[in-house]
């Protein structure tokens, strides 16, 4: 990644519980990074995107609008990595076609989220 | 009824309800039946056969050969008389008979002048109608053909009860299918509800460590707070629907204020029923509101109360939650230096969770929270 020393990696966080998603955004912003969202519905995510591209995203696979497929998608057109937070083994289906997903199933230690971040940002997860 | 002078009324009605039990009426054709009116047809040597049953305004045929219609109203029915008679009923001159001389089939078309009927009985003996040939002439039946329409009856009433069986275990494997269908899905809402709730309380901890300063203040903060979600599914578990009432659920957080001699609480609302989506985060807010209450609102002091008020209104096919809390009575409030758990439950939380618009207000009666929130109205288990 072509980062400037000091700047705070910006990460997308789609999640519809919100309690999850402010204890996400708080882990994250506590560690260094900024936020985009949290957003809970892909449409609101997708018009976000229209105008910026962050360093990477945290995806939940089903939000009140559907499945993340889309979000994806576009992520994946821009290059931008992405890992999957989600507690619906069955939704992997729906994603099978992408390769090498960073799969973590809710819940989680604290901290893990933090450290996969840091992975996926090097390129190592 | 109009076959009620041939039979007792209260028995005419319990005979139909037998006669609908078999799921008969108004099906269309079969072959099996068919055929049987054929043989009858054939072996008395008859130009019309029926399968006529005994409905309660009219003669509904399951199967018929020479006589080219489905039914008829009761007056023009012979296998009326001869479905209550013992065995067979036959009239070799329709014409010299009294009870059907006068009968339309009789006097015009098709001019019938002979009549064979075999009562159709269930196995407790209940008639239903009979198997019947018509003849256009003036004749009898050799004992060879009354003997075999006979049987040919008997085998239309086991046909019958066949199909009621299939028909009863066909109902019986939808019943089950259902039931499998209904165990499928609560199951998976089960699986997924336990995720998010592991998920919900791990976010819950982070959330509350943030805003304690203490073990002890931690440990009394987070217990209560789950065993308030805990009596929110309880009430969501306990409703076929997975729905919740908005009452119960208040009602759950100020249940140590019921032994008071002073009201501490109002609520006034209609019966509303939440679903999952809505019952958590709105009982984990009364919740907040209630503790918030206790330690620095309304229900710090021995005159205060609360007033919970809630209406629901539709607007454009949404039906939208409309829920006021009002301090009244309590020490002055003024708006806190440090925002903690409650006050981020109240505006991050439902405005994300439920779509909900919020306003928190610190008045000099009290704190005033107001929501308005769309309700969910997706059902999680099927309706039968």
């Amino acid at each position: 990644m072509n980062q400037p020393a000091n700047s705070r990696p910006l990460v997308l966080i789609l999640e519809d519980e919100a309690l999850i998603a402010l204890n996400v955004q708080d882990e994250l912003q506590d560690a260094g990074y900024e936020v985009a969202g949290p957003f809970s519905a892909c449409s609101a995510a997708l018009e976000w995107l229209r105008t910026t591209t962050p360093d990477m995203a945290i995806l939940d696979t089903t939000l009140k609008d559907g499945h993340c497929r889309e979000i994806a998608l576009e992520l994946s057109r821009r290059e931008v990595p992405f890992l999957i937070y989600s507690g619906y083994q069955e939704d992997q289906q729906h994603l099978s076609d992408f390769q090498h997903i960073a799969w973590i199933e809710k819940p989680v230690p604290s901290g893990t989220l933090v450290q996969a971040c840091q992975q996926v940002l090097v390129g190592s997860l | 009824m109009l076959n009620g002078n041939l039979l007792p009324p209260e028995s005419e009605t319990e005979r139909l309800a037998i006669l609908r039990s078999y799921r008969i009426l108004d099906t269309p054709p079969e072959p099996a039946f068919d055929d049987l009116v054929q043989l009858a047809a054939r072996i008395c040597q008859t130009p019309v056969a029926l399968i006529s049953l005994i409905d309660d305004r009219r003669q509904w045929f399951k199967a018929e050969v020479g006589l080219g219609v489905r039914e008829t109203p009761l007056d023009r029915s012979i296998c009326l008389t001869a479905m209550v008679q013992a065995g067979l009923t036959i009239v070799p001159d329709l014409t010299e008979d009294p009870r059907f001389a006068h009968n339309p089939l009789v006097t015009g078309e098709p001019n019938l002048l002979f009549y064979a009927g075999a009562a159709l009985r269930t196995p407790d003996g209940v008639p239903l109608g009979a198997l019947c040939v018509f003849d256009s002439v003036v004749r009898d039946l050799s004992q060879d053909q009354s003997v075999t329409l006979t049987m040919l009856a008997r085998q239309v009433m086991a046909l019958l009860e066949l199909r009621r069986t299939i028909a009863d275990c066909d109902a019986k494997v939808e019943t089950s299918r259902q039931i499998e269908q209904r165990q499928t899905l609560l199951v998976r809402e089960l699986h997924h509800r336990v995720k998010n709730t592991l998920a919900t309380v791990q976010a819950l901890v982070g959330a509350t460590g943030r805003s304690t300063g203490s073990f002890d203040e931690f440990n009394h903060s987070f217990s209560n707070r789950i065993a308030s979600l805990a009596k929110t599914h309880n009430l969501l578990t306990e409703d076929y629907w997975q729905t919740a009432p908005l009452r119960e659920i208040a009602l759950n957080e100020f249940k140590p204020f019921d032994e008071s001699l002073q009201p501490r609480f109002m609520l006034i609302g209609q019966p509303v029923e939440l679903s999952a989506d809505l019952a958590v985060p709105v009982g984990m807010a009364l919740h907040e509101l209630t503790t918030n209450a206790v330690r620095y609102g309304a229900l710090s002091n021995p005159t205060g109360h609360v007033r919970v008020q809630w209406n629901v209104d539709e607007v454009e096919g949404t039906r939208k939650l409309h829920l006021e809390w009002r301090e009244v009575g309590g020490p002055p409030v003024k708006e806190p230096q440090h925002r903690g758990f409650g006050s981020t439950l109240l505006q991050r939380v439902l405005p994300m969770q439920c779509n909900a618009e919020v306003e928190v207000q610190y008045t000099q009666e009290g704190l005033r929270f107001q929501m308005s929130a769309p309700l969910v109205e997706r059902r999680l288990v099927p309706f039968y």
